[in-house]
């Protein structure tokens, strides 16, 4: 046993910390002073240590690299395929877990992969937290494990039947069985719910670029083409379909975007996420969920107008409502629509997220709205970073 | 005549012969014998040993195949080679498609670029930006060709075919193609079943004659946009059809092509190319998979594997040597193991042979 009561108030194990929600935990919890303890695995032939340390430097961290300690995990494996002892000392130093791996593919092909990953793995960790009498299971969930059945989304356990794919329904599955395992075993534990996480809101800075970005960089690709066709080929193609600069100079790309109803987003910056869970980590409440989301979601008219003015280009509209099947859409309407079609829950979701318990805990702590500034920030740093692929040159 | 003849097409045509009616021969000591002579050889037969050719084919009768007026073209991309074999082994076995081919990157680029230069990058951009390591090309009737879409892949039809081969100089320096399959999310290649996706292709490559001939040499330029202002240029059926298999393989470098027939099994087809590879990186020779046909309703296939060399340097040409030697033996020592594989160079002086006799050894029967 390396630590006492000591470690255990100094120290996390964390899964996922490779991912954009789980680097951000970790670098949060470093500069914090605390100890990190990373479950994780290689990807791509680069061991597990090495993404770590790719990460670190992007946050600038680098020298707080001896609070980490690395264990090459497999969670679908027994003992996450330590060796025996290894695996002891690990469980004897009762630390509490943030489990933050997660496969996030929306897409329905990949359904007993999702359930896989987000359910049936969780076996195994569970089974650690239980040998291990971990002081506190925290599970980063989803606000969107609420399911379609209800429109007011409780800070509770998920009654809803039916989800909008199998992402949801896996994390309904997951909080159901870390909440039935946890009381039987009598082991502390919390449900963190986050809504669509963006980037940083202070510096714009991000490692993911999915989600917000989603729609802007669509948009990026349909405007691009149609320049080069204005530009290369006299706009030939661009002005079938009434695409033209006109005569301030803007694009005019006539696109609809066609959203079931008029729901809204709700997104939150990642600094916002980190700061909420930290609070939440301070004084954790057993057996309580928390709903980490926006208090003011954005409707994607506003955000159209956005990405307008990020991109230069005028002429999308918002259009309430389902295309009937012989409506005629143009080019870059349908691909649009292709680019975007996992998001459409989400870009016009009427689900609203109470948040008591996360106001009672985090009292002073309300995330931002998104401003054209803070877009322009983020955008700004998505295209510097060239979507991700400079990712680390930055 | 005697080596044997394959093309795409013969996924459903077979061999030579399946195709012919009839042939004449002269034979080593002046003697006239046709085929269908009940004295003359049976050169149906096949022995797997290095066999003189029956004599010089003086004439043949050969049977003829209907064109389909709505025959065309579908370039089925994969990532990978083992989900492009599973795509051409269940159209053969489904008997889609006349002419079926899994073709490689660096077949697949030279093939359609006018200039050594262009085929380079046009590699890089269908492996780096498009994620197409291979593709299955597929030529058939329209019903063979929705029965594609039925099975669920999403294929470059003839439109995107011509515009996707003239349009392809701003192909290789299109910034939106990163975007493209990243958006794509899980469903890979899906973007080509988009309805308007052909149009949007024009827009962003503004494919012509013009276009596409702009990294040709100056003083050539005229005469290429000329060539490629004709329709059969960029008609894959066209081009298939009459065996315009571009001498611009050889463009760069000489080939030497390793043909080898045996059943369609991932697993041997992966390991094999694998030993290609690492026999001509030994030696430090240019190399790359070539394709693969399936024959006899998708049971076997015949597989070509390139070695390049510059045939006017000995040195080279003595790497070469080695590299084909190593090569012939590893193939042998499969042949041996398995009794399924066969070289080519055991069918050239037996190509009248059934394909039967070479594909489907007896041997280990005969022990």
């Amino acid at each position: 046993m390396t630590g006492g009561e000591t470690e255990i108030n100094k120290k996390f194990i964390l899964t996922g910390a490779t991912g954009f929600l789980g680097s951000h935990i970790m670098a949060g919890l470093l500069l914090k002073g605390k100890g990190v303890v990373i479950l994780g695995r290689s990807s791509g032939g680069v061991i597990l240590k090495d993404r770590i340390q790719k990460l670190l430097r992007w946050f600038g961290i680098e020298h707080l690299e001896g609070l980490l300690e690395i264990y090459e995990t497999d969670f679908q494996k027994i003992k996450f395929g330590l060796g025996e002892n290894e695996f002891e000392q690990l469980c004897n130093r009762s630390l509490p877990i943030i489990h933050c791996a997660s496969d996030t593919s929306f897409n329905e092909k990949n359904r007993d992969r999702v359930i896989r990953s987000n359910v049936e793995n969780l076996s195994e960790i569970l089974d650690f937290a239980v040998k291990s009498h971990t002081k506190f299971f925290h599970l980063i969930s989803s606000a969107y494990a609420a399911g379609t059945d209800r429109i007011e989304c409780y800070e509770a356990p998920v009654i809803s039947r039916h989800f909008n794919n199998a992402y949801e329904e896996s994390k309904a599955l997951a909080e159901n069985t870390v909440s039935q395992r946890c009381n039987k075993e009598k082991l502390p534990y919390t449900i963190i719910r986050p809504s669509i996480v963006y980037g940083d809101s202070v510096t714009g800075r991000s490692l993911r670029f999915n989600a917000l970005y989603y729609p802007v960089r669509s948009l990026l690709l349909i405007r691009d083409i149609y320049l080069t066709d204005i530009k290369d080929n006299n706009g030939k193609k661009s002005s079938e379909y009434g695409i033209h600069i006109n005569k301030n100079g803007i694009l005019n790309l006539p696109v609809r975007i066609f959203v079931p109803d008029e729901g809204k987003i709700n997104l939150i910056p990642v600094n916002y996420f980190t700061e909420a869970l930290f609070a939440i980590l301070e004084k954790p409440s057993t057996e309580t969920y928390y709903h980490i989301t926006g208090n003011n979601p954005q409707t994607m008219a506003n955000l159209v107008a956005y990405a307008e003015r990020f991109l230069n280009i005028t002429g999308i509209e918002v259009v309430i409502g389902n295309p009937s099947p012989d409506e005629l859409r143009n080019p870059a309407e349908e691909l649009f629509d292709y680019f975007i079609r996992e998001y459409k829950p989400y870009i016009a979701d009427r689900r609203i997220f109470s948040r008591r318990n996360m106001n009672r805990t985090f009292p002073d702590g309300l995330p931002p709205d998104l401003s054209y500034e803070i877009f322009e920030r983020c955008m700004n740093y998505a295209v510097s970073a060239d979507w991700g692929k400079n990712l680390f040159n930055n | 005549m005697c080596s044997g003849i394959f093309s795409l097409f013969s996924a459903s045509y077979g061999t030579a012969a399946d195709n012919f009616v009839d042939a004449e021969f002269v034979g080593h000591n002046g003697e006239v014998f046709r085929l269908n002579d009940k004295s003359s050889q049976n050169l149906f037969a096949f022995r797997k040993q290095d066999s003189e050719i029956p004599g010089i084919c003086s004439s043949v009768y050969l049977r003829l195949h209907q064109i389909i007026p709505d025959e065309g073209a579908a370039f089925v991309p994969f990532g990978s080679l083992e989900s492009a074999l599973d795509f051409a082994k269940d159209c053969a076995v489904r008997r889609i498609g006349m002419a079926i081919g899994v073709l490689g990157g660096e077949y697949l680029s030279v093939f359609l670029s006018p200039t050594q230069n262009l085929a380079k990058k046009v590699k890089d951009t269908f492996r780096d930006k498009l994620k197409i390591e291979y593709i299955v090309l597929v030529i058939g009737d329209k019903y063979a060709l929705q029965a594609i879409r039925e099975m669920g892949f999403n294929y470059f039809d003839d439109r995107m075919i011509r515009i996707l081969n003239l349009g392809l100089p701003s192909l290789t320096s299109a910034k939106w193609l990163d975007l493209i399959n990243e958006l794509s999310g899980d469903e890979p290649f899906s973007w080509l079943s988009l309805k308007h996706f052909p149009d949007l292709a024009e827009a962003a490559l503004t494919p012509s004659p013009a276009q596409l001939v702009n990294d040709v040499d100056p003083e050539l330029r005229r005469f290429f946009e000329k060539l490629y202002s004709r329709p059969q240029m960029t008609d894959t059926v066209w081009l298939n059809m009459f065996r315009i298999i571009s001498a611009r393989m050889g463009r760069e470098k000489h080939v030497l092509a390793i043909i080898i027939y045996l059943p369609v099994d991932n697993k041997l087809i992966t390991e094999i190319n694998s030993e290609f590879k690492r026999i001509a990186d030994s030696h430090n020779l240019k190399n790359d998979y070539g394709f693969i046909t399936p024959l006899d309703d998708g049971k076997r296939c015949v597989f070509e594997y390139d070695y390049y060399i510059d045939h006017t340097g000995p040195e080279e040409r003595e790497r070469a040597q080695q590299a084909l030697m190593e090569a012939g033996m590893m193939i042998e020592k499969y042949s041996a193991e398995t009794g399924t594989v066969t070289w080519i160079r055991y069918i050239f002086g037996q190509g009248f042979s059934r394909k039967e006799s070479f594909l489907f050894s007896t041997d280990q029967l005969d022990k």
